[in-house]
């Protein structure tokens, strides 16, 4: 019951996420709506499956699936960002 | 209350997709890699869905699989955006 709660928070998330691919004018604007609100439903999801099987394995997985989105997400994220700038206006990498 | 998040879940699906068909919507090839990366995402979010459909953990396995090769898809196609001159 609890998890399916999560699971329907979760897919409102990723509801928002393409509702800001559409509405949103500018390819940054684009990537800052997507990426938080696909971030936050891959969190929901994440505790969704921990709550509905509570045993090792399972509860494993699912930690692995949020540490590896939570930190791959944001670089994933500057990767594309950064490339939409003239080299001049980066910040301090290259 | 799983129905309902399936159905919104493929309802988000099928909005992005119909973006990446739109030539409103897209206007450069960065906005492609964003589609292609929020669509992986949401693949991982309906691996999870079909766990909890079957009752079995099995396809979390599928979607740590799935957020590995989202995060290496992403990462290489966004070397193919060329940044603005000046």
């Amino acid at each position: 019951m609890i998890s399916d709660f999560l699971a329907l928070l979760g897919s409102l998330s990723f509801l928002i996420a393409a509702l800001g691919l559409i509405r949103m004018p500018d390819s940054i604007a684009r990537i800052h709506a997507s990426t938080k609100a696909s971030s936050l439903g891959v969190i929901f999801f994440c505790a969704a499956a921990a709550v509905k099987f509570p045993s090792p394995g399972p509860l494993f997985f699912s930690a692995l699936i949020l540490i590896l989105v939570l930190l791959t997400a944001p670089m994933a994220c500057q990767a594309i960002a950064s490339r939409l700038l003239p080299p001049n206006k980066r910040g301090s990498q290259r | 209350m799983l129905t309902a998040a399936t159905f919104i879940l493929g309802l988000s699906v099928l909005m992005t997709l119909a973006t990446f068909g739109t030539r409103k919507f897209i206007t450069s090839k960065a906005d492609k890699i964003i589609i292609i990366d929020v669509l992986t995402f949401q693949v991982l979010g309906l691996c999870i869905l079909l766990a909890f459909h079957h009752n079995d953990p099995l396809p979390l396995q599928f979607g740590l699989l799935v957020a590995m090769l989202g995060f290496l898809s992403t990462i290489v196609l966004s070397r193919f955006i060329e940044p603005p001159q000046s």
